[in-house]
């Protein structure tokens, strides 16, 4: 039987070409830490970091290397952004959509929340009303990781410009799928991660923000920088504020691989895929009887598809896919319960598919087939 | 000529290092000799007929040229 991934929301499977002979060539050939020795082979390495640097700058339209630091993954980011920004009793805004990576800093720092809520086309309404006096951040995704619909946030950064409120935009779901822009957005902090889109290895992740935000940010993790070692205070300056430990310096060049790959592709090619494979497949799925696709009246979609099946539990028409079919989903809340209670799906859930760019329509025609026969079997009483 | 380029941080000692492959400048990294720093840093130790470029750069926080044992001072930033 045939493996089809229909997870990459979750993890993109295969990465790109290339990023596990970058992982094993690093780990068997150089092996070096970065920012403690200074012998050539430690430089390599380093290179491969700066070069990283430079690639997530041209990949997210932004101009300064150094602010471009790298974490243990997009959770970590926004940990350490939302910590730093948000205290007891401050007020913030976000979107409907929110992971909990966004839901949970905010509720342990016993933050205020107030969601700013949007149409059936994903337009927001009247988000001025929203500021309040206490107001200190406002962080979106860019993308639901459930429904797969683009926030427009570019108004939503205009405004928080203007009010000098810090947006910060959790890229999770977009950085690799469709361009993003750190200047069109007008965000402050972009956070993303290595191992979705971006077809890295999981365990890196980053953020790139500007150098207001590199001096307002307290660092979340302090140690050692390599740098300014007579002190044992934290370096404030970049990237160093933010990097103390050793890094995942494997996953570092697994990344170099996939970004190099990625800008070789081009992300438009691999939108254009993607939206023909959520297309084609959205389209099949509402000709079968049972199943619902849960989504915005939005032209902007990353390629994630939800349903809801009217005959049979998700869970087990996940477990039917997997188990008989070979092809791999997610059901339930997706680590996302207040984008449920948006659009109506909490406490059941949805079962997911997210496509990648080695998605191909002869999988897309498999799963349309395998959620027919299984109508089609429900249906004969079986 | 030789020199050593002392920076504010490891981030420019890697910047530099790149400008220096770009032009085709014979380079390598080395620890910071504690005579000119008693934080653990990079230098970077490079040959150059024409340091002039190296003037705009505001990564660098001190250039000295190898004299021997000694380091003489060319500039220091501050």
């Amino acid at each position: 039987m045939k493996r089809i991934y229909m997870d990459n929301g979750a993890t993109s499977f295969p990465k790109a070409p290339n990023v596990a002979e970058a992982v094993y060539k690093y780990i068997t050939e150089n092996g070096c830490n970065v920012n403690r020795s200074s012998y050539e082979n430690a430089a390599n390495a380093e290179d491969i970091l700066l070069d990283t640097r430079y690639m997530l700058c041209n990949i997210f339209d932004f101009d300064k290397p150094s602010n471009v630091v790298f974490t243990s993954g997009i959770t970590e980011s926004l940990n350490c952004v939302i910590k730093g920004l948000l205290k007891k009793d401050d007020h913030c805004i976000i979107s409907g959509f929110e992971h909990n990576s966004v839901m949970r800093p905010i509720n342990s720092i016993g933050a205020k929340w107030t969601i700013a809520e949007c149409d059936e086309y994903g337009n927001f309404n009247n988000i001025e009303n929203l500021f309040e006096y206490n107001t200190k951040l406002v962080v979106m995704t860019h993308s639901s990781n459930v429904f797969g619909n683009v926030l427009k946030l570019k108004k939503i950064g205009e405004i928080c410009k203007s009010k000098n409120i810090p947006f910060v935009i959790d890229t999770a779901q977009t950085a690799g799928h469709i361009n993003v822009s750190f200047k069109e957005l007008n965000c402050d902090v972009l956070c993303f991660a290595g191992h979705k889109g971006l077809l890295a290895p999981q365990g890196i992740g980053g953020m790139i923000m500007t150098d207001e935000m590199a001096k307002l940010i307290p660092s979340l993790i302090e140690g050692g920088t390599g740098s300014v070692s007579h002190t044992i205070e934290t370096p404030e300056f970049m990237p160093d504020k933010f990097e103390a430990g050793t890094m995942n310096i494997p996953a570092i060049y697994g990344l170099n691989a996939a970004l190099k790959y990625i800008i070789e592709t081009k992300i438009e090619n691999i939108q254009s895929h993607e939206e023909n494979m959520r297309k084609t497949f959205v389209e099949g799925i509402e000709k079968i009887d049972g199943f619902k696709v849960v989504q915005l009246k939005n032209s902007l979609h990353t390629p994630v598809v939800s349903i809801t099946c009217d005959f049979m539990d998700i869970a087990e028409l996940s477990y039917i896919l997997e188990s008989q079919f070979g092809i791999e989903t997610r059901c339930g809340l997706h680590c996302s319960p207040y984008a449920h209670k948006t659009m109506g799906t909490y406490p059941e859930g949805t079962l997911r598919f997210s496509f990648g760019f080695n998605t191909n329509l002869d999988d897309i025609n498999a799963v349309l087939s395998a959620l027919y026969k299984i109508k089609s079997i429900k249906n004969m009483g079986v | 000529m030789e020199y050593i380029a002392t920076f504010f941080t490891h981030f420019g000692a890697n910047q530099f290092g790149r400008s220096l492959k770009n032009m085709g400048v014979k380079y390598r990294m080395m620890p910071v000799p504690r005579k000119l720093s008693s934080s653990c840093g990079t230098c970077v130790r490079f040959y150059c007929n024409n340091i002039e470029f190296c003037n705009n750069s505001e990564d660098i926080e001190g250039l000295y040229i190898i004299n021997g044992n000694d380091y003489d001072v060319i500039f220091i930033n501050k």
